[in-house]
């Protein structure tokens, strides 16, 4: 289903031109979309216009995203903006440089934060990392830089074929 | 117990703990600020909230925990503009290394803490499900909260969760 709005918008939600930025999602199918990621290492970063620290940090989440593209690995931004501002959310995405499509927060606070981790506190910006099989691997509240992105991904990428061969 | 007793500034020049705002029927500690959209959201119910629990006796205290080196809008003389022009008749004090907000573990405004009258925590989160729309407002959690503890009830809901703004918090 999502692997259809990335060529194309088939979505039901949404309009049907390459204008769409915004694809409305709830947290059960935010995580059905890592888990359908084409990349093994999946960033959700929350975000919302009206946060600061969120927009301050958005150029260096961009550039992550430009530099680890699928199949290394993926960035997705999800807009946490009030319904009524999804016009100021369009806009800042249309100039961000953010890669296409970029997904904006349906429904509850508290049902879209528990959805995403527990351990998340709602504080923005929150920028997650999930394994593709869905298992958060890294939370971060408040605001995060390249560099750390780049090293919690590399971290994790060499951990990953280590911690497999050490099941038992 | 967790600083209660750190004197903090109000808007009014006084210094104020929560102790010393704590009130016979409980206390309500309010992380707040005066630049997040998420408060000025909530502001006019968070404010009428205040006010009503300390009418029943429930001492009420907002506290600003953000650096206002990293946001100008909260400045303690913006905090005494706003404290007036909301007509808060509770505290409203600044947290001057932000370690109350860490002893609490808050991270976010607005964040509410309900104690009891035995200084028992008995509701933590959020002032309602629908920051944007009052009136599209479902449950009412510390509204039910603050009712249920007077009441002698169990709370219904006593952890929730909302977005906030992160707290700026300062250098250690």
């Amino acid at each position: 289903m999502f692997g259809a709005v990335d060529s194309g918008g088939a979505d039901k939600g949404a309009p049907k031109d390459s204008k769409v930025m915004l694809i409305d999602v709830d947290a059960p199918e935010l995580q059905a979309r890592v888990r359908t990621s084409a990349a093994p290492f999946v960033f959700v970063n929350a975000w919302a216009t009206w946060c600061q620290p969120c927009i301050e940090e958005f150029p260096e989440l961009v550039r992550f995203a430009k530099a680890h593209s699928p199949p290394e690995a993926e960035l997705l931004f999800v807009s946490t903006d009030f319904a009524s501002e999804r016009e100021k959310a369009q806009a800042f995405i249309a100039t961000s440089g953010a890669p296409l499509p970029t997904y904006m927060k349906r429904g509850g606070d508290m049902e879209f934060i528990d959805g995403l981790s527990k351990r998340w506190s709602g504080a923005l910006p929150a920028t997650f990392l999930f394994a593709r099989e869905g298992t958060l691997l890294e939370l971060w509240q408040g605001q995060v830089t390249f560099a750390q992105l780049e090293e919690a991904l590399a971290r994790h990428r060499s951990a990953k074929p280590k911690s497999k061969k050490e099941v038992p | 117990m967790l600083m209660k007793d750190t004197e903090m500034k109000n808007v009014d020049g006084t210094m104020v703990s929560i102790q010393s705002a704590a009130k016979e029927k409980g206390t309500l500690v309010i992380f707040s600020c005066n630049h997040c959209p998420y408060v000025i959201a909530w502001e006019d119910r968070l404010v009428a909230m205040g006010n009503e629990a300390l009418e029943k006796g429930i001492g009420t205290i907002a506290i600003n925990s953000n650096d206002p080196n990293r946001q100008s809008e909260d400045s303690f003389e913006a905090m005494k503009t706003r404290a007036a022009a909301k007509g808060m008749k509770f505290p409203y004090v600044v947290d001057e290394t932000s370690a109350v907000a860490r002893a609490y573990g808050a991270s976010k405004t607005p964040e509410v803490y309900l104690f009891d009258a035995g200084g028992k925590l008995v509701y933590h989160g959020a002032i309602d499900d629908n920051a944007e729309d009052a009136a599209a407002v479902k449950t009412p959690y510390l509204r039910q909260a603050i009712d249920a503890m007077l009441a002698g009830q169990p709370i219904p809901m006593a952890e929730t969760k909302a977005l906030g703004c992160s707290i700026k918090f300062r250098g250690a």
